[in-house]
């Protein structure tokens, strides 16, 4: 294997993508050449790096806890303006058909009165005569 | 949520760079996850629907966040825990800056850069997966992988800075 073959699957073989076949030709590559081999530590280096890292800054033993205390909060707090305003919406409709009915009642009722003194006044007029 | 929290939080953690930011991002991840449940389609990787949430997450509160905090540094990398003790001092500080480098490199990268990296090394994913988490070929999964992983190096040993402009010029081949 030569060195630009070696250097396009350096990374695949650190990350294990690599048939055996394939890994073992790298492998052996790496093993005599020096530039090649400094390729593969420079990405284990760094693959070392992060998981140091990663070890050093681990959340405390609450997080989890904490997490799911936050989620069911968030999740509380939208159900309860989702019911908010549902009863919201609910209480004005009630209202409007509330409004509606009764002013429709009222105009019946002026109507009624209406004709009522109509009827009144027309049986009067017709005992007059 | 349990088996991703924490492979959620460090995969935020590296690109936000503060403990309180990542708790958040992971917290509202979960809880647009459970808003959007309906839309989850059965059958598809959850885990890839969540990093998808995540990464958009992540995104927002970049740009929420004017002034990248490139500054200022990670809670404090406490490597005298990793240490085994035979490790002389000046050895240990050294691997503390060299750190420090590491993550404000990872902070800074492009998000074509650190997505693939991220989800390479810490959630452990292959390219298949991150092809197709990222929707581009495994071929250039593999090139900005290559590239990312140099950068980082070069940064980590001092060979290249981290310039107030980005890192875009760094990732020429």
């Amino acid at each position: 294997m030569k060195c630009d073959q070696a250097r396009a699957l350096i990374g695949s073989a650190t990350d294990n993508e690599l048939a055996n076949a394939e890994a073992a030709l790298v492998a052996d590559h790496i093993s005599d050449c020096a530039p090649c081999r400094d390729q593969w530590d420079k990405i284990l280096e760094v693959r070392e790096g992060i998981r140091d890292i990663r070890r050093a800054q681990e959340p405390d033993g609450d997080f989890e806890k904490r997490l799911l205390i936050k989620v069911y909060r968030e999740q509380r707090k939208k159900s309860q303006v989702a019911f908010n305003l549902a009863v919201g919406l609910a209480a004005s409709a009630l209202i409007a058909i509330g409004a509606v009915s009764y002013f429709k009642t009222a105009n019946q009722a002026t109507v009624s009165v209406e004709n009522l003194v109509a009827a009144v006044g027309h049986h009067y007029i017709c005992r007059s005569r | 949520m349990k088996i991703y929290s924490r492979e959620f939080f460090h995969f935020a953690l590296f690109r936000l760079r503060k403990h309180e930011d990542a708790e958040d991002v992971v917290q509202i991840t979960f809880a647009k996850a459970f808003r959007s449940y309906s839309s989850f389609k059965t059958g598809s990787s959850e885990k890839a629907w969540l990093y998808a949430i995540l990464t958009n997450t992540i995104k927002d509160q970049i740009k929420i966040a004017t002034t990248r905090p490139l500054g200022s540094s990670f809670d404090d990398i406490d490597l005298e825990q990793l240490a085994d003790g035979k490790e002389a001092p000046d050895l240990v500080l050294a691997k503390k800056l060299e750190y420090e480098k590491l993550t404000r490199g990872i902070a800074s990268l492009p998000d074509h850069f650190a997505a693939p990296l991220l989800l390479r090394e810490v959630s452990d994913m292959s390219y298949k997966e991150i092809a197709e988490q990222l929707v581009v070929p495994i071929g250039t999964v593999m090139s900005r992988l290559y590239r990312a992983r140099k950068v980082l190096h070069d940064l980590m040993t001092g060979a290249v800075e981290i310039k107030e402009d980005g890192m875009e010029g760094a990732y020429e081949m």
